[in-house]
């Protein structure tokens, strides 16, 4: 039994040591890079810098009632939008509310130049298709009816492709069919202005359709395509500002935060050793998993951005992990004291434990769950961190720890020094 | 062995020790500091920083004698003097880039009562003066200095109020848990410290002056998360003993005072760890951490002091007047 817990405690100091290395170092295998999930974290705008735009929304038709869905609606398809183009990093958040105030935020880290986030929202230009060559005309076809935009090369022009929905790709074969019996003409507005034109010749179903005009290269027709593609979200947007955001923390300053986060670490390592011996070691042994998991996580939950925020989150979630620990072992040398034998205090400890830690945790993921919903931006990445930090610190805590303290109690049971458990002289609990 | 002596005296000492006793100068002790809190706030204001205010970043490339000796924070301080005497307050300032590329950056506040050309004719001036004004041993430095970039105010009020809102929510949720999982008075008494930590917390930050950037608002929800986990073990211990029977004619008062002697080791020694790690990470960090983590402190030592001294001598002040309210009717009834 004893040799078979020393093999086990082994193993497992083997695994978190290797698990450690994962997290923090890079290394190459062969053409392959294998990079620690600690430096493959994604940073957020207030870290790394980047550029901040701000577009203010405003509704289309007045007599719309749902503004608010058709916000939130824009909101996804500008996250689309971006993540369509490599920028799966970016934010975008609603701020303020009602029909005059609202403003939709795009964050894009790591990005220098203002000038891309335009070249990827654009100020957004509706596509209008209409029957007469007057910007009063009524628009037959409209941003609405469009659900994709490509630049692209036919017969050696540039121009782009418009896939329409099923209203717009019906209203497209009706308007052709008309024309093309009078072999008249379709007009293109984008923006509000005349853009083209083009005389119709055959009526044209499956709902796609080719628009050349004066593009003269690709690029040319690629800022077409995403003023296009950005007109047909559901609100008007015109953008208030655009602007370089520098990170909060430089790299300097970060590899100081880390050198102090892991000081901290040491320190509180060096404390429960002290306090609680051997039973120390085991919370160290598990708070040193916490740490890889809360590594782990962050970088492979899609969703997690880590911001100053999020830090607070990491600190705090430690904070509820050291503690657990605390609260289990302090109980167990309460047990202790009253004069219960180590296994049963060991075992009464948990068991008293876990009402307390899931009390604490619940509350605090309530609050999470609340702030995630409702919050924006920072409080929402404080949100995610914290929920995953906790449900990882209650894992760490009243499984693993208990874990390990079940192998201990096979090398050790009977001496109470080695794990700074006392009994007290007098028991007088009541007064 | 003198320290074992101590430790005994100790022991003793908190036996006897009545945590109930000592509301009311506690309570006291409370009110005057958020008051002050209060009445600073109202005729200074925060100390805003960029992130609500937006600002100016500054890059003076200084080159490789930065990095001898002391010259980095003899350069630094001659360049916050400037700016500060230029009437900008400093955001921070960091050190940046190795050997020729050594380059301090500094980052100011905006006046907010200036137009943009009143603040670019500004920038250019305090350039001047930073190109004239840095010296080593007498000699003035050749600097190279950046065009001043501004830097966008971040946080907009939209986003303190959305986050407010989101708090509140939080809040109110976690008073019906609390209520079901404990009683109604620990939840209350539980929002009560919450309150009470975060006001101690913003007094201090506006007593001390530190800047208020986006980063508070996470400090702020931090701290919130500190309180109620604090408050909540002494609760819990408080219904555990409720339901023993050697504590079924226990007061309110006893009840307290045997609760939070139980779980006093806990709490002393969590604060311990969190802080000695949010220390070292304050001592070590940056400026920009620093601000970040001073408020952290703050409330933490304020969660600490109302989940000891507060959350259970005011829960069983309520919970006695409650109870013999309540005698009182059965009695008159009878």
């Amino acid at each position: 039994m004893k040799k078979r817990a020393i093999t086990k405690f082994i193993v497992t100091s083997v695994l978190v040591v290797i698990g450690l290395f994962l997290s923090i170092f890079s290394f190459d295998i062969g053409i392959y890079t294998y990079n620690g999930f600690a430096n493959s974290i994604k940073l957020g705008i207030d870290l790394e810098g980047g550029v901040l735009a701000v577009y203010n929304v405003k509704n289309i038709d007045d007599n719309s009632t749902n503004f608010d869905s058709q916000v939130q609606a824009t909101i996804a398809r500008i996250s689309d939008l971006l993540t369509s183009k490599g920028y799966s990093e970016a934010t975008v958040v609603k701020q303020g509310s009602g029909l005059n105030a609202t403003q939709i935020r795009v964050e894009v880290p790591d990005v220098e130049d203002p000038e891309e986030i335009l070249n990827l929202i654009g100020e957004p230009a509706e596509l209008e298709i209409k029957k007469e060559n007057s910007e009063e005309a009524e628009a037959i076809i409209t941003g609405k009816h469009i659900t994709n935009v490509q630049a692209g090369q036919q017969n050696g022009t540039y121009g782009v492709s418009i896939k329409f929905n099923e209203e717009g790709a019906n209203l497209f074969r009706e308007l052709t069919a008309e024309l093309s019996s009078s072999n008249g003409t379709l007009y293109m507005f984008i923006g509000g202005e005349f853009y083209s034109q083009a005389t119709v010749q055959e009526t044209i179903a499956g709902g796609e359709t080719f628009i050349s005009g004066s593009m003269n290269s690709l690029e040319e027709a690629q800022e077409y395509a995403t003023k296009i593609m950005s007109g047909t979200f559901d609100v008007k947007l015109t953008l208030h500002s655009n602007e370089y955001v520098s990170a909060t923390l430089g790299k300097e300053a970060l590899k100081w935060a880390i050198i102090g986060g892991v000081v901290g670490l040491a320190l509180i390592f060096i404390i429960m050793y002290v306090v609680y011996k051997d039973f120390g070691l085991i919370a160290n042994l598990s708070l040193t998993i916490y740490l890889i998991l809360m590594l782990f996580f962050l970088q492979a939950i899609p969703l997690v951005q880590l911001t100053l925020a999020g830090i607070a989150g990491i600190i705090l979630s430690l904070g509820m992990a050291v503690d657990a620990n605390i609260v289990i072992f302090e109980r167990m040398k309460e047990e202790y004291k009253k004069g219960k034998k180590i296994p049963t205090s060991v075992d009464a400890g948990f068991k008293k434990g876990l009402i307390t830690i899931l009390d604490s945790n619940v509350t605090t993921l309530i609050a999470c769950l609340v702030l995630y919903i409702f919050g924006s931006g920072t409080i929402k990445s404080f949100a995610i961190t914290l929920a995953i930090g906790i449900l990882i610190s209650m894992f760490t805590a009243l499984v693993l720890t208990r874990i390990f303290c079940k192998w201990y109690l096979h090398l050790n049971s009977k001496n109470p020094k080695k794990l700074n458990f006392k009994r007290e002289a007098t028991v007088d609990e009541i007064k | 062995m003198k320290s074992n002596k101590i430790a005994k005296k100790f022991k003793e000492k908190l036996e006897n020790f009545s945590f109930t006793s000592k509301l009311k100068i506690c309570s006291i002790i409370s009110s005057v500091l958020i008051i002050a809190g209060i009445l600073i706030v109202s005729i200074f204001g925060f100390n805003l920083g960029i992130d609500f205010v937006g600002g100016t970043v500054l890059n003076v490339k200084v080159g490789s004698v930065l990095e001898q000796g002391n010259n980095y924070n003899i350069v630094s301080s001659q360049l916050t003097n400037i700016v500060e005497n230029n009437g900008f307050k400093v955001g921070y300032i960091q050190q940046e880039g190795v050997g020729e590329e050594s380059t301090i950056i500094v980052r100011f506040v905006d006046k907010t009562n200036l137009t943009e050309e009143q603040m670019q004719e500004e920038i250019d001036n305090l350039k001047t003066e930073i190109q004239s004004g840095l010296s080593l041993n007498n000699e003035t430095l050749n600097v190279e200095i950046s065009n001043g970039s501004r830097i966008a105010a971040t946080a907009s009020r939209s986003l303190l109020i959305n986050s407010i809102l989101a708090i509140l929510i939080a809040v109110i949720l976690i008073l019906i848990y609390i209520a079901i999982r404990f009683e109604l008075l620990s939840g209350l008494t539980a929002i009560l410290m919450l309150i009470h930590d975060v006001l101690i917390m913003c007094a201090l930050v506006a007593v001390f002056r530190i800047q208020i950037n986006a980063g508070f608002i996470a400090a702020l929800i931090t701290i919130i998360g500190y309180s109620i986990n604090n408050v909540i073990i002494v609760f819990d211990r408080i219904r555990e003993n409720k339901k023993k029977e050697a504590y079924s004619n226990a007061t309110p008062n006893e009840l307290a005072n045997i609760s939070i002697k139980q779980v006093l080791s806990r709490t002393i020694l969590t604060a311990l760890t969190t802080i000695v790690a949010i220390l070292a990470l304050t001592i070590l960090g940056v400026a920009s951490i620093k601000e970040f983590l001073l408020p952290i402190l703050f409330g933490l030592l304020s969660g600490i002091y109302s989940s000891v001294m507060l959350a259970g001598p005011v829960w069983a002040f309520i919970s006695s007047k409650t109870t013999r309210k309540a005698k009182d009717k059965t009695e008159v009834n009878k």
